[in-house]
């Protein structure tokens, strides 16, 4: 029995999500919210297992509620529900925690497919974000000339391995057969992936707000 | 004619003293014994200087002077003129006889300028009532003798009992003449007495020795001189330079060899050398030094020209600078803008749009509304979008393709070579990202095929794309139904926008094949 925020502010939207959410997992408790303001009171208040955040919201943008959901239950999922396609958008938003991200224009059966896949712990993964994420980890791993006392989060051979592949417009069972791994182990690849990125970048979120803090 | 002329006493209480303080005058020749008849008589005042009252006469002037007899003449007394100054010459006569002469009355002149004159008046001259005392001054004018005090002139005249005057007389005398003439002897006296002394003592032979002690004396100074000056140099830090050291050295063997030569036989060479040494160290100096100039002025040269050079460099590159800023500059606003606007449609028209999708009952409008939303996302991003690398790009459609294709169960191939270099637009990039799109469209709706395999590759210049698919092909009368959407014929189109070529092969049972040709270089140009 799953509870599950649903944070969009077009209403007609929304009640289309409520319909799939429902379909995909039947009898959840589902929390709706049309402003950031009020998912975080919820994300605050309600233990969550899922949240399907939209980014384009009146009073601001989801990653703010991706991120405190990080912050206060660990355990939860979010995914990030939207039009953009672009890393310039989800980037961020997979920094901030999301575990996966869904275009809402999908055919329903397409949207239904994704979410029980994310759900069942297979987060997705683009070519355009994998070589994203791969700029990142390559950006932390230059020999900084002030060292930070971070945690030095990068990636695996294994890992990089994978992301070189998606970037490269492989498909996941494609990269399976290469790398000669189940499709299992990639999809757990990939969810390491998107973990370090949350980590490093919360990290260096931390880092900063504490050294502007020092200079308040 | 003659005018008496106006006698003023000076008290009578004076010891009967008269002073005249003028006369008259009048021109005449050097030998007569009268004035010139007819020569114009004028009054002046005395002292009478002729150097102000005639500028430039040279002659004789005679002056005339009246006076009366004292009243009660002082038995044994005799009147005398005392005369301070009268230059140069002069004769004096009472009465119109001559009581008096100073000397030769022509050129050359005896020179009485700076004696004070005493003249007796004889009693038995004197008449009674009203004398004429005539003084003939010859003189010369100021230009020829240079001096004023040697120019002709006649001071105030006196006339009073002789004891009087001559006490005066006598004073003026001795201040006048008699001390200088003292003086001079005396010094004449002395330097005579000295130059004997000097010779009678030192002898000829002594003035070499004191010559040589002295020469001694200066050889010592100007070594103690070098001595002190070089120990000073090498307490500051420094070497002497070799300019003092040269002069010295050529100094010193100068020296020497002037010393050595007083007492022993030089060779000639030592001997002529020995004067030309110092002359011409000091004139190797001046080179050396005109040298140094000149090589100063070199290097101050080329350090302006150095500096030029940088201040031009460091111009350009400060225009260098400003001109990429005004691009970024540039660049910024346009991105910025543009992303303004792809907010926007995203927001109201995207909006809109996913609403149709999710709420229109019918399959077919949704699926119009989804691919409407596609389009404006792929418009938007030819927009805002940055160059695509083409190995990213390449990535990108293959993960598309591959995945559509693998959802309807088609078989899907993809070659391509590894590392390119070159990048597309966003432009080309959004379209032919279409071109794809309709290609796989087509695919998957209307050829029943299983398979289907992609080659990419460069080939001079170009950007090639093969799509090969096994299915029924497309049968003519395919194309041109409404409901296909613009179809090949849009294929085709955006090919040529992008100057380049989509060719469609097909038949029934040959499968199709289209064949994309991208130019590389224009397509790689920003739109």
């Amino acid at each position: 029995m799953k509870t599950i925020l649903l944070l969009e502010d077009l209403p007609e939207i929304r009640a289309w999500m409520r319909n799939l959410v429902l379909q995909v997992f039947p009898g959840a408790t589902i929390h709706e919210s049309a402003r950031v303001q009020d998912a975080l009171g919820v994300v605050a208040a309600v233990r969550l297992d899922l949240a399907l955040v939209d980014l384009g919201l009146p009073d601001g943008s989801g990653v703010g509620v991706v991120a405190r959901l990080r912050d206060l239950q660990p355990e939860a999922q979010s995914v990030v529900v939207t039009i953009h396609d672009d890393d310039e958008h989800l980037f961020p938003a997979l920094q901030a925690g999301a575990f996966g991200y869904i275009l809402k224009e999908q055919a329903r059966e397409l949207i239904t497919e994704q979410l029980q896949r994310i759900s069942q712990g297979e987060p997705p993964l683009s070519p355009s974000i994998a070589r994203r994420v791969m700029a990142y980890f390559t950006e932390k791993a230059k020999p900084r000339a002030n060292p930070s006392p971070l945690p030095n989060v990068s990636l695996t051979e294994r890992e990089s391995e994978v992301l070189l592949r998606v970037a490269k417009g492989y498909t996941l069972p494609e990269i399976g057969v290469q790398l000669g791994l189940s499709r299992h182990t990639i999809a757990d690849y990939v969810k390491q992936i998107y973990r370090k990125l949350n980590v490093s970048s919360r990290a260096e979120a931390a880092l900063e707000a504490q050294r502007l803090g020092l200079f308040r | 004619l003659v005018l008496p002329a106006t006698l003023r006493a000076w008290g009578p209480v004076a010891a009967q003293t008269l002073h005249v303080r003028s006369a008259l005058t009048q021109s005449g020749d050097a030998l007569g014994t009268a004035p010139a008849a007819g020569a114009p008589v004028l009054p002046v005042a005395l002292p009478d200087e002729w150097s102000r009252t005639r500028p430039g006469f040279d002659g004789i002037v005679w002056y005339r002077v009246t006076f009366e007899r004292p009243a009660a003449p002082v038995d044994g007394s005799l009147l005398s003129l005392a005369i301070e100054r009268v230059c140069s010459s002069f004769e004096v006569y009472l009465n119109g006889g001559l009581i008096h002469g100073g000397g030769r009355m022509a050129p050359p002149l005896t020179n009485n300028c700076h004696h004070p004159q005493l003249v007796d008046l004889p009693t038995a001259l004197l008449r009674p009532g009203t004398n004429t005392i005539e003084l003939k001054v010859a003189g010369h004018r100021r230009e020829e003798v240079g001096s004023r005090w040697r120019a002709g002139g006649l001071s105030a005249l006196a006339i009073a009992p002789h004891a009087e005057v001559e006490a005066w007389h006598a004073r003026r005398t001795a201040a006048a003449v008699g001390f200088p003439m003292g003086a001079s002897a005396t010094l004449m006296l002395l330097g005579v007495f000295m130059f004997a002394l000097g010779f009678v003592l030192a002898g000829p032979e002594r003035s070499s020795l004191a010559a040589q002690v002295w020469h001694a004396v200066l050889a010592l100074e100007i070594a103690v001189a070098v001595v002190v000056h070089v120990r000073q140099v090498r307490r500051d830090g420094e070497r002497p330079s070799r300019t003092i050291l040269l002069l010295v050295g050529a100094s010193a063997l100068s020296a020497a060899l002037q010393f050595a030569g007083q007492w022993t036989e030089l060779p000639a060479l030592a001997a002529l050398a020995a004067p030309l040494l110092l002359p011409v160290a000091l004139v190797l100096v001046g080179l050396g030094l005109a040298q140094q100039l000149g090589r100063a002025l070199q290097a101050a040269e080329q350090t302006r020209q150095q500096l030029e050079q940088q201040i031009r460099s460091a111009a350009g590159e400060i225009e260098r600078n400003f001109r990429q800023m005004v691009d970024l500059k540039v660049e910024q606003v346009i991105e910025r803008e543009r992303k303004r606007i792809a907010a926007d449609l995203h927001d109201d028209l995207g909006a809109k749009l996913l609403t149709i999708v999710h709420t229109s009952d019918s399959e077919r409008i949704s699926t119009l509304a989804r691919e409407a939303l596609e389009e404006m996302r792929l418009s938007v991003r030819g927009l805002t979008g940055r160059r695509v690398g083409l190995t990213d790009a390449l990535g990108d459609w293959r993960a598309e393709i591959v995945s559509r294709l693998a959802q309807t169960g088609i078989e899907g191939e993809w070659h391509a070579p590894d590392e390119l270099t070159h990048e597309l637009s966003a432009r080309t990039y959004v379209q032919t990202t279409r071109i794809l799109r309709e290609a796989t469209n087509n695919i998957i709706k209307h050829s029943n095929a299983t398979r289907c395999t992609v080659r990419c590759g460069i080939a001079d210049g170009d950007f090639q794309l093969v799509i090969e698919d096994n299915g029924d092909g497309i049968a003519p009368e395919v194309e041109g139904r409404l409901d296909r959407g613009p179809g090949l014929a849009s294929m085709k189109n955006r090919a040529k926008q992008l100057q380049g070529q989509c060719l469609v092969e097909s038949g029934p049972g040959y499968g199709t094949v289209i064949r994309l040709t991208l130019p590389l270089d224009r397509a790689a140009a920003p739109s």
